[in-house]
């Protein structure tokens, strides 16, 4: 029985074999298909073959599926794939029906509109080909691929002698009980794995290592027990940096300042974040999970322009298309941010539409800061309370009031050249004329607004209005996104890869045959690229 | 062990006395004593005994708290409110939640208010649960701050007569040293004279004297019955201070040198 969770082992022992470190990462990378196609008959085949029953490790992962793994078990993930194929076969036989009738209707005004249609049939048609062979699970022989793969039915015969390997299907086994809400079983089973995983000092296993740590982690906060594992993290981590094990730092890092910030112990973090590097060579998912947490921190500590700045460059760096509970809850919590430093979010933010439900309540908020009024702020942060706490942004909201005080007064202050205080008081709802003066007093010093008081006369005059355009401020704003550009630009050279220079001393065959080796590989990497990982979040 | 409950209440009972010397060596002689407890050991096993004796070295912080109050000294209070954190946060599900604990988290809470550490506040704020923030010790420096950041000093000056406990007038008082530079600061700017009643009021400085001094330590000017604040007539920009010649090169060379790189 040929499955893709057979071929991946297979592809991964392959690449284990010409210690093909990044095609190791890859396989690892892409893992994600496998974990949703995979079923229970054929992930017990599989462990029973490559591992064994009699091996230990072997007998651990098979009773873990037998007792925990649900019969007939499907992903999620998997039913909503083939719902998804369903509602493409659906529009590919509307698209024809469609192409048809309109060459029915005939002549010469319809043509057009028959090719457009035509095209689209094609276009949707094709794409359901292209699906179904990406769920080649039980189609025998359907598409080419399945086909070559069928005519070398892949024979695991390492039987787990490698680490790799044997790291691999514990990583799959962890992933799907995860995956089928066993938290109990999978932290029971990943902290007996991570006790021996912890001491190797292989690069080969980095990656799967730090993924499940992942998993690991994430069944403990599943449990709330997070704080239980905290010092084994940072061990690991210690140990990641003494190996030198990247992948394994940033994402020990990323899980240790998430089960920070998970118990609200920013401080905590914040010294984490600065006693630590966050390594260079990362996957940007992680980056982004890394700026996420720092923007959050960042943000607690009223640094604002420096949690912006992360916040969106987080955003930048997740993926585009996946991952929308991430982006939301960045999204929102950029909202709150840039409305603190007194900016108002453009009005698209809100209207992309995998998150347009989400951002409602902040959609109101904005509104009511931007209006500068008090009671509708007041009435948005009564109403959506409750799902503010949720987010865990409560306080940071409670922390906008002034500023819609600010804005107020911004406005009054640029509609008149002159006004008493106590109407400004009436306008701001503010409580006595006293308090009110103050608060301009305090404005003023903070640069919100440009104004001198007169208090015998009980007025605010506004103080002219200087050209921007005459001052250094349109160069020094330029001079900030030239430097970003030129920033990108250099980072985009440093990251491209030089020949290693070693590769010189290679004799012509090593080299031809290694060359051999990576294609093959890099044919079982194809058909997996464009799946990257978002399950990461 | 025993020692050290006897301990606690002496302590308790000079520190209502207000005798802060005996306080104070009762205190270090029962700090002596807490560092012989199982349970101050690091990786200790969290046994029934052991939670009861982190309950009495609880007690022992808390009047250090008060202690240091009375004593007007925030160093040492930081120092003690670092060793109850752990006890109030860490441990919370070992030990009985203690009835002091809001009144010496307000306190710090105004600590770091009064001492202008603003986004320490905000990391403690975000440490409490919901209900602790409801409690009126928390809620009343919380609303502090809120008005700290508005600029409604009159408002925090007003609430000195309704302090939810005697110990937040040390505090209380040390921020309005605070805010009184900061309201200088701001009249200085948004002002260009002020006649001197109000300024005494917006100050809080009842005292002729003491105004004239606060004045002349601000460089600011006495007329008559106004203050003059000195802000009054910008400079005038000349065209060589205006445009950074040295920053305008500097960039241009950069750039110069970028473009250099890339073609």
């Amino acid at each position: 029985m040929d499955s893709s969770l057979r071929r991946q082992v297979h592809a991964l022992e392959k690449a284990v074999g010409v210690r093909d470190l990044r095609g190791v990462a890859r396989l690892v990378r892409h893992h994600n298909r496998v974990r949703i196609e995979v079923t229970k008959p054929q992930l017990l085949d599989v462990l029973r073959e490559a591992l064994g029953e009699a091996a230990p490790d072997g007998k651990v992962l098979i009773d873990a599926v037998v007792r925990y793994m649900p019969d007939g078990w499907e992903h999620p993930l998997m039913t909503k794939r083939l719902l998804q194929l369903k509602e493409e076969e659906e529009a590919a036989a509307a698209a024809t029906a469609r192409a048809a009738a309109a060459e029915k209707d005939g002549a010469d005004a319809g043509d057009m509109e028959v090719t457009k249609a035509e095209e689209e049939g094609e276009a949707a048609a094709g794409k359901t080909q292209a699906g179904a062979e990406g769920s080649a699970r039980d189609m025998p022989a359907g598409s080419a691929r399945a086909e070559t793969a069928a005519s070398e039915v892949p024979t695991l015969h390492a039987s787990g002698q490698l680490p790799e390997i044997v790291a691999y299907l514990q990583l799959v086994v962890i992933v799907l009980l995860v995956d089928a809400k066993q938290y109990e079983a999978a932290s029971q089973i990943s902290s007996g794995i991570l006790t021996h995983l912890i001491d190797t000092n292989v690069r080969s296993l980095d990656e799967i290592r730090s993924r499940i740590f992942f998993y690991h982690a994430r069944a403990y906060e599943m449990l709330s027990r997070s704080k239980l594992i905290r010092s084994q993290l940072l061990e690991a981590y210690r140990a990641a940096v003494l190996q030198r094990d990247h992948s394994g730092q940033a994402m020990l890092l990323n899980l240790l300042l998430r089960s920070y910030l998970e118990a609200n112990l920013h401080d905590q973090a914040d010294k984490l974040v600065s006693q630590t590097h966050f390594p260079e060579t990362r996957s940007n998912n992680q980056l982004a999970r890394h700026l996420y947490y720092l923007g959050r921190i960042r943000a607690v500590q009223l640094d604002y322009s420096e949690a912006l700045r992360c916040l969106q460059e987080a955003l930048r760096k997740a993926p585009q298309s996946a991952a929308i509970g991430f982006r939301t809850a960045v999204q929102k919590m950029l909202v709150i941010v840039s409305l603190l430093t007194g900016e108002i979010p453009d009005r698209d933010v809100f209207r992309e539409a995998s998150m347009r439900r989400a951002l409602v309540p902040y959609l109101e908020l904005t509104r009511a800061v931007r209006a500068g009024s008090l009671d509708e702020f007041q009435l948005v942060v009564q109403a959506r309370g409750a799902l503010f706490m949720r987010d865990g942004l409560s306080n940071l909201i409670t922390r906008l009031r002034q500023n819609v005080i600010k804005t107020g007064l911004r406005k009054i202050n640029l509609c008149y050249s002159k006004i008493s205080i106590s109407d400004i008081c009436t306008r701001l709802r503010l409580e006595s004329s006293e308090d009110a003066e103050l608060i301009i007093a305090k404005a003023v010093r903070d640069g919100v607004i440009d104004a001198t008081i007169d208090h015998t006369a009980g007025v605010v005059s506004s103080n002219e209005l200087l050209d921007v355009y005459t001052t250094i401020e349109p160069s020094n704003a330029f001079h900030k996104r030239i430097a970003f550009c030129l920033k990108i630009h250099n980072d985009a050279v440093r990251a491209m890869r030089f020949p290693d220079p070693f590769e010189d001393a290679e004799s012509a065959e090593a080299r031809q045959k290694r060359l051999k080796e990576e294609q093959e590989l890099a044919f079982t990497f194809a058909e997996d690229d464009d799946d990257d990982d978002d399950d990461e979040f | 062990m025993e020692e050290i409950v006897h301990g606690v209440e002496a302590l308790r009972a000079a520190i209502d006395k207000e005798d802060v010397t005996t306080a104070q060596a009762a205190l270090n002689a029962l700090k002596l004593k807490m560092i012989s407890l199982a349970s101050a050991m690091p990786r200790a096993q969290m046994t029934a005994e052991a939670a009861r004796e982190l309950s009495v070295v609880r007690q022992v912080y808390e009047e250090a708290i008060r202690l240091n109050v009375l004593q007007q000294d925030s160093a040492a209070f930081e120092r003690h409110m670092a060793h109850l954190k752990p006890l109030y946060f860490e441990y919370a599900s070992v030990l009985e939640p203690s009835p002091q604990m809001t009144l010496v988290i307000g306190l710090n809470l105004m600590r770091l208010l009064a001492q202008n550490r603003i986004a320490e506040f905000h990391t403690e704020i975000e440490l409490l649960p919901e209900d602790v923030k409801q409690d009126p010790f928390v809620h009343y420096a919380m609303s502090v701050e809120q008005n700290l950041m508005v600029g409604s000093y009159t408002r925090i000056i007003a609430t000195r007569s309704a302090v939810p406990d005697s110990s937040f007038v040390f505090f209380l008082d040390m921020l309005l040293k605070t805010i009184r530079d900061d309201l200088a600061e701001c009249i200085e700017k948004a002002y260009q004279s002020l006649d001197l009643p109000f300024a005494k009021q917006v100050l809080m400085i009842p005292q002729d004297d003491d105004m004239i001094a606060y004045c002349q330590a601000h460089g600011w000017t006495l007329d008559g019955n106004r203050v003059i604040f000195d802000s009054g007539e910008r400079p005038a920009v000349s065209l060589e201070t205006s445009v950074p010649t040295i920053e305008i090169m500097k960039r241009s060379i950069a750039y110069a040198k970028e473009l250099e790189r890339i073609v």
